[in-house]
């Protein structure tokens, strides 16, 4: 999946799994940049009565790089605080939850948003109301409106929100983890099947979704809204992460006591990185450092693992991929530093030589009116990876890249093989359950438990 | 039907872990230096920070070195005392 479980250590820890990170420049409000962190992977929505909700212990950060570094230099922070109504029953809502102050509805959450800046963290808001779960018809029976009203604007500017979301990733996980089976290819696969049609693996979960907007001015160095994309201030490096305390200790009878720093446990930028670029005995030391420490983590990128299994996975296919060993610049330049300009024409998201995973998002990029899933690699510059959109297909768009449909642009004399440009697991957003929104927070209403259907269920 | 918040409630339990906490005396003249570790300048740092009623859990690592390190608050404080840390260990070893 994109980052859901992708480590041993984090994929026993749910509620502090980053699953997806999102950026892009609002296409409804083009001066504003939206970014979704996802986190919780792979909700099933008839899951209650104890339902899915953010960690009381953990510490949530949205940062923002924009300094052409990769250093963290504007951190959005979300805390979040469950209150029970009602100590004397069982339920997670004992009728009906028409509002987000209705009295039926018995566990609820609320979240602080802060903003730390020069060292120093500013609280923003908070006692802000998340939405409930969506549980069914009967409790809660208009889920949009209780969505809509679980979208707030701060005073100082930030639209938030913070609840329950469809999963907007799309992946046919069956397969890929399958020995690298892709269905529309299976028939070339080294153990081959007829080609089929792509499976979407987390078809029918949920997430839990943070959501900020913030106006563009908000987040650049000066305090300016770039419109160059040329200019170094257009550039800003996301990424996300979770944080738990230093030291928890466990009394008999359930209580204790959580003290001493937060330390991180859970980040993400670019999708799939932990996930199929770092071997996994580095996985979990990858979760628990920032991007400004992944000079470590860099040869991975340069010689990924995957690229070398592709020709043997798919015998004959992949010739000139098995025979370039050189360092993969574009793989470096796409995940680590950003593209520079003279690369793409009309583009550039660098943020300087130091290796760092995060979302660079080229902010004076405008969005477009009919965004091509493939992104860059469609000619679309407001696509993956400049940010990423929820409709970006990124697991063909990383496929390609890694089976070497890049190369070319940091070494022309490398022909990339047929397939690299045909690739992937043959999903796509219409799989999702839900349609994106056109407006925030973007991804679809989550699927409700009442008519959520098991995996095997037809 | 009385509100109860998980943050509410772990404040509830600490209480008997602070008083126990408290009987080990530090000593004043100990080198106290906070934790230099990776991925601190990103760390969370908590509004409220350490008060006098609030929990410490001492952790030690490495008692040759004298080194007992403190989680309070947001804080880890590396307290340099060989002694104090002496004295830990043999009391860890008491039945």
């Amino acid at each position: 999946m994109s980052s859901h479980r992708e480590a041993p250590g984090i994929s026993k820890d749910p509620v502090a799994d980053n699953t997806d990170l999102y950026a892009f420049v609002s296409p409804d409000k083009p001066e504003w940049v939206t970014i979704l962190a996802n986190f919780i992977p792979l909700e099933f929505p008839a899951g209650g009565p104890n339902f899915f909700e953010f960690g009381d212990d953990v510490t949530y950060d949205i940062n923002i790089s924009n300094d052409r570094s990769r250093d963290t230099d504007i951190t959005y922070r979300f805390r979040f605080e469950t209150v029970l109504r009602n100590d004397e029953t069982f339920l997670y809502n004992t009728g009906p939850i028409s509002s987000l102050n209705d009295p039926t509805w018995n566990r609820r959450q609320f979240y602080s948003v802060s903003r730390v800046q020069g060292g120093a963290e500013t609280v923003l808001a908070n006692n802000l109301a998340c939405p409930p779960v969506n549980i069914g018809p009967r409790s809660t029976p208009d889920y949009d409106v209780l969505a809509s009203a679980a979208i707030h604007t701060l005073k100082s500017g930030e639209v938030v929100f913070a609840g329950q979301r469809n999963e907007g990733f799309f992946v046919d996980l069956g397969s890929i983890f399958d020995l690298g089976t892709l269905r529309p290819f299976e028939n070339l696969h080294l153990i081959p099947s007829a080609a089929a049609v792509g499976v979407d693996g987390t078809r029918g979960f949920n997430v839990h979704t943070i959501a900020l907007q913030v106006r563009k001015r908000l987040l650049t160095k000066d305090g300016t809204m770039p419109t160059d994309p040329a200019s170094r201030k257009a550039v800003i490096g996301v990424w996300a992460s979770a944080s738990r305390r230093s030291a928890t200790m466990l009394e008999e009878g359930g209580e204790g006591v959580e003290t001493g720093p937060w330390r991180q446990v859970s980040r993400l930028g670019n999708p799939l990185f932990n996930e199929v670029i770092v071997p996994m005995a580095d996985k979990d030391r990858w979760n628990h450092v920032p991007p400004s420490r992944d000079t470590a983590f860099a040869k991975y990128v340069a010689h990924p693992e995957l690229a070398g299994l592709l020709p043997v996975l798919y015998p004959g296919v992949f010739p000139n991929l098995a025979a370039y060993s050189k360092e993969r610049a574009d793989l470096e330049a796409i995940l680590l530093t950003g593209i520079p300009s003279g690369v793409i024409a009309g583009f550039q998201n660098f943020t300087g030589t130091a290796p760092a995973d995060m979302l660079r998002l080229n902010i004076a990029i405008p969005p477009v009116n009919s965004p091509n899933p493939f992104g860059i690699l469609g000619g679309d510059l407001a696509g993956f990876p400049d940010g990423r959109r929820p409709q970006d297909d990124v697991v063909a768009i990383e496929l390609r890249a890694i089976a070497g449909a890049t190369i070319p642009l940091v070494d022309p004399s490398f022909t990339p093989d047929a397939a690299a440009s045909l690739l992937t697991d043959g999903t796509s957003e219409s799989d999702n359950s839900s349609p994106f929104t056109s407006s925030f927070p973007y991804l679809g209403s989550p699927v409700d438990g009442y008519d959520s259907i098991p995996p095997g269920v037809a | 039907m009385a509100d109860l918040s998980r943050r509410q409630f772990i404040g509830k339990g600490s209480i008997g872990v602070a008083a126990g906490v408290a009987a080990l005396t530090l000593n004043p003249q100990g080198a106290i230096a906070e934790a230099a570790t990776g991925g601190e300048r990103n760390a969370p740092v908590d509004p409220s920070e350490a008060t006098a009623g609030e929990p410490i859990i001492a952790y030690v690592k490495q008692g040759a070195r004298g080194e007992v390190r403190l989680m309070v608050g947001s804080r880890e404080i590396v307290h340099r005392d060989a002694d104090l840390a002496r004295r830990i260990i043999r009391a860890s070893k008491t039945s």
